[in-house]
């Protein structure tokens, strides 16, 4: 793929003697959003963590085309001496919550009223809903999301679900995220990278885009699950 | 709801005999009186003001010679000859000078310190089982050397002073900063920080808690160490109050100058203490009272 914002080709990505990765290959593009699914403790989280240069022992190459990278952790991680404003700014410098640029994603992500608060005062749903906001402020053409949903209750997940959709395709980014939920891997993605639980290539690789009807996404499901079922491991949680 | 709030708000007989006082105590209902009353600040003197009218009846009964003891009345008569002569408020004023100067000299090299050894490995290697040796030593051995250093003069009070508030801060900052979340520091990471910003953006304010906790340790310290260096060798001071009352046998100075210390300690630890509240008011942490109750 010409123009591809990120080019993974990664060979091996060992945790001392054990290896962890091995033998991944893929290309996200622009608007494109790329779920990786697997079963838990099967390396998608490392993966995404070597995409975005947390963790830099591998052999193989990665290529970021994008300009700049944001990051959506499983968890809100916000300073909490800091007002949800200044956290957003936060990638932009010490005090920028005054920023215009924090300003308009607040209200984008509908926590305009909540600028000044401290973390501590927000719900889990406000708190991720802020670290996706300043994952965005310094206007990535990447977005890596690790299973930034998962500890949120089924609402607020659907609401987010739309939101970071919105979100990708009104920015034009493209994004790369984490889940071990087929369901949200369906409802989010434009493209589904299903991952062995032992270290090895892709088991599957399934365009979602064209699947418009209800019929056609529970094929989707279906051949998800059987391709982890196949591979020797029960239906993922 | 209103007939129970009243009902313990209004304590009867018998709500106390059958074992209703803890209710009584811990229910909201109480806690909003005691507001409106400020029934806390009240039920905190309330021991000091016993204390205070049994000392001086047991005194003016005769149980206790008033050379010894003398009574809170004739206390405060020679607090006000001190402080109308000005000596009160000049002794107070260059202990706290002392303890000030000494208190940001040690704080500010020990926050310098402990930073530099808590981010680089090696200085950490090289300098902190030094310090942990030093540290131990019982500060007020290093009274003989500084006097024998510094002569008797301003010198060696601020260095013991400086000393003494030294190793607590120190080792707040150090222990506040190798204890950072990763995930705070990963966020910096990711975000492209730079060492120094890290530090600043991130550590810093992280460790920022327990620094405060080491700083109002050390300034208790710091007045600790200022009356041990103003007993040993000073003509000003309330430490010199003490030494002066006991060699010329006037008890009441003595007395003067420990509760001089005792509200100067007080009132530089709510200032500290207020300071802290103002700075970390992002703290999430449990009311310990309501936790309880």
């Amino acid at each position: 793929m010409t123009g591809a914002l990120l080019a993974v080709k990664l060979k091996e990505k060992r945790h001392g003697a054990r290896t962890v990765l091995r033998d991944i290959a893929f290309e996200v593009g622009p608007s494109e959003i790329v779920a990786l699914l697997g079963t838990s403790g099967c390396g998608k989280s490392t993966l995404l963590r070597t995409i975005a240069g947390l963790d830099t022992q591998y052999t193989g190459e990665i290529r970021h085309d994008a300009g700049r990278t944001g990051f959506v952790f499983q968890e809100p991680r916000l300073m909490p001496w800091l007002s949800v404003a200044d956290n957003v700014g936060f990638p932009l410098g010490h005090a920028q919550g005054g920023h215009p640029r924090v300003a308009a994603l607040l209200e984008e992500v509908g926590l305009s009223h909540a600028a000044n608060y401290f973390p501590k005062q927000l719900s889990g749903g406000m708190a991720q809903r802020a670290a996706i906001a300043r994952a965005l402020v310094s206007q990535p053409d990447l977005l890596l999301l690790d299973e930034p949903f998962s500890a949120l209750d089924v609402l607020t997940k659907g609401r987010l679900h739309r939101l970071v959709r919105d979100l990708i395709q009104r920015h034009r980014i493209g994004a790369v995220f984490v889940t071990h939920d087929p369901d949200e891997a369906l409802a989010l993605s434009t493209r589904v990278l299903v991952m062995p639980s032992e270290p090895g290539p892709f088991l599957e690789r399934l365009d979602v885009d064209g699947a418009g009807t209800d019929s056609e996404r529970l094929a989707l499901r279906e051949r998800i699950l059987s391709a982890l079922a196949a591979h020797g491991e029960s239906v993922p949680c | 709801m209103s007939a129970t709030d009243s009902l313990l708000a209004t304590p009867s007989i018998a709500n106390i005999r059958t074992g209703g006082v803890t209710q009584i105590f811990a229910s909201r209902a109480n806690a909003k009186l005691g507001r409106v009353v400020s029934a806390g600040a009240l039920a905190g003197l309330a021991l000091p003001v016993l204390l205070l009218v049994l000392w001086e009846t047991v005194v003016k009964l005769g149980g206790v010679a008033a050379h010894q003891l003398p009574p809170p009345s004739a206390l405060v008569s020679t607090a006000w000859e001190l402080a109308a002569s000005g000596s009160l408020f000049r002794h107070t004023w260059v202990s706290t000078l002392r303890v000030l100067a000494g208190f940001l000299i040690g704080a500010t090299l020990a926050l310098l310190v402990g930073s530099l050894v808590a981010l680089v490995r090696p200085v950490e290697r090289l300098v902190d089982p030094t310090f942990q040796g030093l540290r131990a030593v019982p500060s007020l051995a290093w009274v003989p050397l500084l006097l024998l250093w510094f002569g008797i003069d301003e010198t060696p009070k601020l260095v013991l002073i400086a000393i003494g508030t030294f190793f607590p801060v120190y080792l707040a900052t150090f222990s506040g900063l190798g204890n950072v979340d990763r995930k705070l520091v990963e966020v910096g990471r990711q975000a492209g920080l730079s060492r120094n910003a890290l530090l600043w953006r991130i550590l810093l304010p992280a460790a920022l808690p327990g620094i405060f906790t080491g700083l109002r340790a050390a300034l208790s310290l710091g007045w600790m160490f200022l009356v041990a260096a103003e007993l040993i060798a000073s003509t000003q001071g309330l430490g010199y109050l003490l030494s002066d009352g006991r060699e010329t046998g006037r008890v009441d100075f003595v007395f003067i100058a420990i509760l001089s210390l005792a509200l100067l300690g007080k009132l530089s630890d709510s200032i500290l203490r207020a300071l802290e509240h103002r700075v970390l008011a992002w703290r999430d942490v449990a009311n310990l009272q309501e936790a309880q109750a």
